[in-house]
């Protein structure tokens, strides 16, 4: 579209100048004020891209200058809110992908009433049971026996102002909810008592967050629900906590240290969340196989399915948990990274199909893999840097340099040297990252870039999984087997780029070099028959939704092949 | 509702936005990023395109039009809508007509 090249914008006053302390002090249709208006609309910009900024920022802010009317300093809350979530919108690039938006709108009302379902049980059924297993000491002010019921509340609140406010109103009514179950783990050392497990905050956050972007009028959602719409909610979320509760009751809460809180939160109520995203999947492949479009119920499937996967349930007995580091470990982070990475995927196989008239995705080559390559090795280095240094006593790994066995990796009982396993993760992260660079060698700042980022973010996560495998202590950690064993774990996320990306760059097929075409296959070989190795013999331990999400997957591919004219299949 | 907003004239962002406050009889209010992103969406599938640009008082005012293609889609959907509601209104004649008729036995 042409610019405009006698735009001249009142820019208003410089930063830190006196006017910008003047507020709303200044009389209605104070030019000073209306320089302040524009001022402020134009900091709300920053969410968008420079080059969008540039192109139509004069023509946003003048509309918004319109809109807010001569009489307020300061543009409406909500068309704010709505400014920033439309900007960050585009730098994320969400409006070019097909589906996107409606699947999150078909996600919205499911993951609220999920979140609000989940909430319901937990305080109905296992806050009672709680105290004295994982979450002893005396009930707070006499009531709570951990901090959960302050975020249950909240998030029953919600999904009941959905059904009986106002949309922006219920929209705000979610925001607070996300933002105090978010601060439970920080409030917690402060009171007696304890916070729900981790995940179970991350998936009701997560949860809300899509409850948030799906119930945008910016996403297509309705700015009128119907009365469906609205008592869907509630109803779904009534459904949601008596169908856990059924399973606890079929399926009771075994005892020991993974008794219940932390197991029936986690497996009873999973079952059920795994059986919401599992419908979905279904009339997503329904629809495929009848030759209609299904990229909405597709992106709702792959959406929810990255909190769902949290919530997976699974028997924590089967679980290859501490006390035996001679094998890969497969426990709770195990579970929640794979899950993380099967939805991601599934995400970005989604996010090849473009809206029309949108760029095309860019098609992945040598460059792409030198670039997943530069990461893993990142990765690589900032994981054996910090078993390196751990070794050595630093980190907060207090009792590992006095052992001179600590010298040489071998298996062993926890508390012992290094396992093998994860000398051996440690290879394969940097056999991966030699043979995706291979071909695409070194792709200058960028490489750079990655390398970095992949450095200091596996150095930092290895530090984290190690205070969070330590009670959330810094210092003191004996269990330096156990404790690295965990770590190892974090080359999932790595070894699954490459994988994606080598595969990717596989299905371009014509053009390929034949030495990039060799490397992507090492690369896949490689990558696939680790995480296999270290998962597969655990499957039962996964929970159903990765299982859904990859049925899913199959399915349309499938479906692709089955019907070539009609599947849209990315 | 924006391509009905734009069919009769080309329409700035703010004319847009109280169009379609006026076309749904206050029930929908358009924010601006939601505007834009539909109307980059539009723009994209070759519904809509931009017509020309003014200054008014300082400020930059982009107007929008309807391309030909953006008009048959809007004419299929208010056919479309159209016919819903005849069927509507046709299924609820019959409706009373059949409870007259019950009515004097």
């Amino acid at each position: 579209m042409p610019r405009s090249s006698g735009c001249v914008a009142v820019r208003g006053p410089a930063p830190g100048s006196p006017m910008a302390d003047l507020g709303e002090a200044l009389p209605a249709g104070d030019p000073r004020g209306t320089a302040l208006l524009e001022r402020r609309c134009r900091r709300l910009l920053v969410a968008y891209p420079a080059a969008y900024r540039a192109d139509r920022g004069d023509e946003i802010v003048a509309t918004m200058l319109d809109l807010t009317g001569p009489d307020r300093r300061s543009p409406r809350l909500a068309d704010a809110a709505d400014l920033v979530a439309s900007g960050l919108r585009r730098r994320l690039g969400t409006a070019a992908l097909a589906g996107f938006d409606a699947g999150l709108t078909v996600a919205a009302p499911v993951a609220l009433a999920l979140a609000a379902g989940i909430s319901a049980f937990a305080w109905w059924r296992v806050e009672p049971i709680s105290v004295g297993i994982h979450m002893g000491g005396p009930a707070l002010f006499g009531v709570f026996r951990t901090l959960g019921p302050i975020a249950y509340l909240l998030w029953l609140i919600a999904a009941a102002g959905r059904a009986l406010l106002r949309p922006s109103v219920g929209r705000v009514l979610i925001g607070v909810a996300v933002v105090v179950t978010l601060l439970l783990p920080v409030i917690a050392p402060f009171t007696t008592v304890d916070r729900p497990p981790l995940w179970v905050l991350m998936a009701l956050s997560t949860f809300g967050l899509l409850a948030l972007a799906g119930t945008g009028t910016w996403a297509g959602a309705s700015a009128t629900p119907s009365a469906d719409e609205r008592l869907g909610v509630p109803t779904g979320a009534l459904a949601v906590a008596i169908s856990a509760s059924s399973v606890m009751v079929i399926w009771p809460p075994s005892g020991g240290g993974f008794g219940y809180y932390y197991q029936p939160t986690i497996a009873r109520v999973g079952t059920v969340v795994a059986a919401t995203v599992a419908v979905l999947a279904v009339i997503a492949v329904d629809r495929l196989l009848r030759g209609r479009s299904a990229q909405e119920w597709l992106w709702a499937t792959a959406l929810l399915g990255l909190p769902a996967g949290w919530l997976g349930p699974f028997d924590t007995a089967a679980l290859r948990l501490a006390g035996d580091s001679a094998v890969p470990h497969f426990g709770r982070l195990a579970q929640v990274l794979l899950a993380s990475c099967v939805a991601t995927v599934a995400i970005v196989w989604l996010a090849q199909r473009r809206t029309p008239g949108s760029p095309p995705a860019r098609v992945p080559g040598p460059r792409s893999l030198a670039l997943a390559g530069a990461v893993t090795l990142g990765v690589s280095i900032g994981l054996t840097a910090f078993v390196l240094l751990g070794r050595l006593g630093a980190l907060g790994f207090a009792g590992a340099a006095a052992l001179p066995r600590y010298v040489l990796p071998r298996d062993g009982l926890p508390g012992d040297g290094l396992p093998g396993h994860v000398t051996a993760t440690l290879a394969i992260l940097l056999l991966a990252a030699l043979c995706a660079m291979l071909p695409g060698r070194w792709a200058g700042r960028a490489s750079l870039v990655a390398l970095a980022c992949g450095t200091g973010g596996s150095f930092l996560a290895g530090w984290l999984v190690a205070a969070y495998d330590n009670g959330w202590t810094l210092g003191g950690w004996t269990d330096f087997a156990h404790t690295t064993g965990l770590i190892a774990t974090l080359a999932f996320p790595p070894l699954s780029l490459c994988a994606v990306v080598a595969a990717r760059v596989l299905a371009v097929g014509a053009g390929l070099d034949r030495s990039t075409k060799r490397a992507a296959v090492a690369v896949l070989v490689v990558c696939v028959s680790w995480v296999g190795y270290v998962t597969v013999p655990y499957v039962l331990s996964w929970g159903p939704v990765l299982l859904v999400l990859i049925a899913c997957c199959a399915a349309l591919a499938l479906s692709g092949r089955a019907r070539p004219g009609s599947a849209p299949a990315p | 509702m924006i391509l009905a907003a734009l069919a009769e004239e080309p329409m700035h962002g703010y004319g847009v936005i109280q169009e379609v406050v006026a076309l749904s009889d206050g029930r929908v209010t358009l924010r601006p990023g939601t505007l834009y992103g539909a109307l980059d969406r539009l723009v994209e599938q070759g519904l809509v395109t931009g017509d020309h640009e003014e200054i008014v008082d300082g400020r930059l005012r982009r107007y929008y039009r309807l391309t030909d293609e953006g008009a048959c889609v809007l004419a299929a959907e208010a056919q479309r809508l159209t016919s819903n509601a005849d069927a509507a209104v046709e299924r609820l004649r019959r409706r009373s007509g059949s409870r007259t008729r019950l009515a004097h036995g």
